[in-house]
């Protein structure tokens, strides 16, 4: 037997008892946007850019949920002036690019859908230059180009069984039964969110980690940024090693440094000539 | 006991400090020498045959011809080219023919891989023990929507026109090449 449809029955069955949450919010944010982006991810429908930046949305709000945002607001600017001239060289240079600083002294960077890119205090303490920093960001923005996050949740059955619910009584049903089914939509944005925190708790696939690695580095260098400085951070990481409790998170959601290397080790943008900015000045003064 | 411990922070490490200081100044910015400097040395090895070379550049003069396997100290990045201490001379090697030092590698001629605590990312077990308290896996597992503090970025945004004058006084140009 299906097993979606067991699933389907079981949470349908258990609905129609009880809802009677009306207009269900997470925070300030109404929940309904959210629900509807979250069905056409799980139903593979043709998501528009306003729906991704829903969800990235939430996303980045479990994000900064788990860490907060350091409170020095010159080195956010900063951040953010790095990132925002990346993005604009980018293939998505109209997305709402938002950059963040974690306050967390582990050394990690994430990324959103819709333009969110976030990297901790810890990582900015081990970086030497402007380049360097924008061979991360730049990194992070191609996930967010690639839609990685989001292809990877849309894999997840998980989710399609909670919104088959919905898909299954049809959005005016549900508004009509004034709030009656209020309990599937929680269940839909739960569902979402479940598979959300899990996956940046496991990281995404290598393969979108390679992809961001070679697309940041030509990113960067299309910016104007010295795509050596990746290379060299890529180094360090190596350098540093399992053995650093700060790096733990990172070396568990990526694939290890030593193939990372080895799969830029060819990139023609290695060869180009620039020339190139690296800006360690700037960067010591902004972080420091 | 503790007394005793402060006295000696006062009398050795303020100066040694200072001198630190000094010494790092002194070594900034020389952007183009050939001599490699002190500032942020770093134990390496390499991991292919490869040329120790006058400049960073393909065509300058080589050297000596490094097997690979060799013990080196490098400094500055140029490019990708690091400017590196050998047993044969000083010069420039290829960024992506050397390993930093910690990398759990066998060890180099000088026993390389052995060394763990060298340079800023190193820590030594000590420290993993007690370790940097930080997110975690469980933490973003565990982690709830906080919808406020996400609106906070909105204060760090800048504009297009910011960015683009902030890349131009930096001296960051945009440059055409390779395609996605």
């Amino acid at each position: 037997m299906n097993m979606r449809l067991v699933l389907l029955t079981a949470l349908t069955v258990t609905l129609v008892g009880c809802g009677t949450l009306k207009g269900v919010k997470i925070g300030d944010v109404s929940l309904d946007p959210f629900v509807s982006a979250a069905e056409k991810l799980a139903n593979s429908g043709d998501m528009r850019e306003d729906d991704e930046i829903v969800l990235g949305t939430h996303m980045a709000a479990m994000l900064v949920g788990a860490a907060p945002l350091d409170s020095d607001v010159g080195l956010q600017r900063y951040v953010n002036q790095v990132g925002r001239w990346l993005t604009l060289q980018s293939t998505r240079p109209k997305l709402p690019w938002k950059f963040g600083v974690l306050k967390d002294e582990t050394i990690n960077a994430f990324a959103a859908p819709g333009g969110y890119v976030f990297v901790t205090r810890g990582l900015l303490r081990q970086l030497e230059s402007e380049s360097e920093l924008a061979g991360v960001l730049a990194h992070e923005v191609q996930h967010v180009n690639h839609k990685h996050h989001l292809l990877a949740v849309q894999k997840n059955n998980q989710l399609g069984a909670a919104t088959d619910v919905l898909g299954y009584l049809g959005e005016r049903q549900i508004n009509k039964s004034g709030g009656q089914y209020a309990d599937s939509k929680k269940a839909v944005a739960d569902r979402l969110l479940g598979a959300t925190k899990e996956l940046y708790a496991r990281g995404l696939d290598k393969d979108d980690e390679f992809e961001a690695d070679q697309n940041g580095l030509l990113l960067m260098a299309r910016a104007g940024y010295d795509p050596y400085a990746f290379i060299a951070v890529l180094q360090k990481l190596e350098a540093a090693g399992s053995n650093d409790s700060a790096l733990a998170l990172l070396l568990q959601t990526h694939p290890r440094p030593t193939d990372r290397l080895k799969a830029l080790a060819n990139a023609p943008v290695l060869n180009s000539s620039g020339p190139y900015a690296n800006n360690e000045e700037r960067y010591r003064t902004a972080v420091y | 006991m503790t007394r005793t411990r402060k006295l000696f922070a006062l009398v050795f490490a303020l100066p040694i400090a200072l001198l630190c200081t000094d010494a790092a100044i002194a070594a900034k910015p020389s952007a183009a020498t050939n001599q490699p400097q002190d500032e942020s040395a770093q134990h390496a090895q390499t991991v292919t045959n490869t040329d120790l070379k006058a400049k960073p550049e393909p065509k300058a003069n080589t050297l000596a011809t490094l097997t690979a396997g060799t013990a080196l100290t490098v400094n500055n990045r140029q490019g990708g080219w690091y400017a590196a201490e050998t047993a044969l001379g000083n010069g420039w090697v290829r960024l992506l023919h050397v390993r930093l030092a910690g990398s759990g590698t066998k060890a180099g001629k000088d026993g390389v891989g052995t060394l763990i605590t060298l340079g800023s990312m190193s820590r030594t077990d000590t420290t993993v023990a007690t370790g940097i308290r930080g997110l975690t896996a469980d933490d973003l597992r565990k982690a709830n929507e906080n919808p406020r503090e996400l609106t906070k970025l909105d204060q760090f945004a800048v504009s297009d026109a910011d960015a683009r004058q902030f890349a131009a006084s930096g001296g960051v140009k945009q440059r055409s090449i390779g395609k996605e």
